[in-house]
């Protein structure tokens, strides 16, 4: 299906559009979601204790140390490793960065990363045989459900990805240079079961 | 191979770097056999044919240093646990 891609520039995102069989009923959409803020909050030494209260008092969130997602609202954690996350939240970057530097400063290191990854949501019924094919994790329900979370790398590429629904619907941040190969790679091995893009540009 | 990292849980082991023994320890620089010591730290090894336990380092997962229980003839998995725990 490689050939569906062959005129459009490899630096560019794939153009919206459909691609494959049936597209009054894709078997699975990828859309770039804007206006979400991203932060890595990463615990200090022995402040583990600490920032969970912190979490917990500010947000009213119980913040979990495993890769899932602990969230309240539009507020997501998303587990990446031993005390450290993925915080995204709806709205300004700097709003996010300023609310979490408030309430967690002095417990955890915060770093904005809204322009350093791009959010691809890949939801559909199709959606899960398909990024069987990309995604080097068990995503079968009884193992990757509603609410987990994974670090790994998807076509060589690094990227943090959790599931939202069991539609099933999965949020991939994606390090926003690679984006253009990660739906590149996406759409090759998705066209097969029909496959929208959304929120890139046109072709 | 599948390795069982503590954090991240069952993950391919394309997901990990590899370095070798875990066993070595930095020899005392200012010890007076230190260049012998160094010697042995630098190029000894043993090749068990068995368990063996080793770091990886979990690269394009949770980015932590793992010493993973492995039994080089069958590459069957038996523990893994988290480099800065295992070796302290
Ligand atoms: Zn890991």
């Amino acid at each position: 299906m490689s050939d569906l891609l062959s005129h459009h520039p490899v630096t560019d995102l794939v153009p919206e559009g459909h691609y494959g069989p049936d597209a009054a009923q894709p078997g699975l959409t990828a859309q770039v979601v804007d206006g979400l803020a991203l932060a890595t909050v990463a615990a200090r030494k022995g402040a583990s204790g600490a920032l969970a209260q912190a979490v917990l008092d500010a947000f009213g969130i119980a913040l979990v140390d495993a890769p899932k997602v602990s969230f309240l609202g539009d507020l997501s954690f998303i587990g990446t490793a031993p005390g450290r996350w993925l915080a995204t939240a709806g709205g300004a970057p700097a709003a996010h960065v300023a609310r979490l530097q408030g309430a967690l400063a002095d417990a955890a290191a915060l770093t904005d990363q809204s322009d350093g990854s791009l959010i691809i949501d890949v939801y559909g019924p199709k959606a899960r045989m398909a990024l069987a094919k990309l995604v080097p994790l068990d995503l079968h329900p009884a193992v990757f459900a509603p609410g987990d979370a994974a670090a790994t790398a998807a076509a060589l590429i690094p990227l943090v990805v959790w599931q939202l629904n069991d539609m099933p619907a999965y949020r991939f941040a994606v390090p926003r240079s690679f984006a253009p190969a990660f739906l590149r790679a996406l759409v090759s091995g998705a066209a097969e079961f029909g496959v929208t893009v959304s929120g890139t540009a046109r072709g | 191979m599948r390795i069982p990292c503590p954090y991240c849980g069952l993950r391919d082991a394309h997901e990990f770097s590899y370095l070798g023994d875990a066993a070595p320890q930095r020899p005392d620089p200012a010890a007076p056999d230190a260049a012998d010591a160094f010697h042995d730290y630098v190029y000894l090894r043993d090749n068990p044919a068995g368990p063996m336990r080793e770091l990886w380092y979990h690269g394009a997962g949770c980015r932590r240093w793992l010493v993973v229980d492995r039994d080089t003839r069958t590459h069957a998995i038996l523990g893994t646990a988290f480099a800065t725990e295992a070796r302290s």
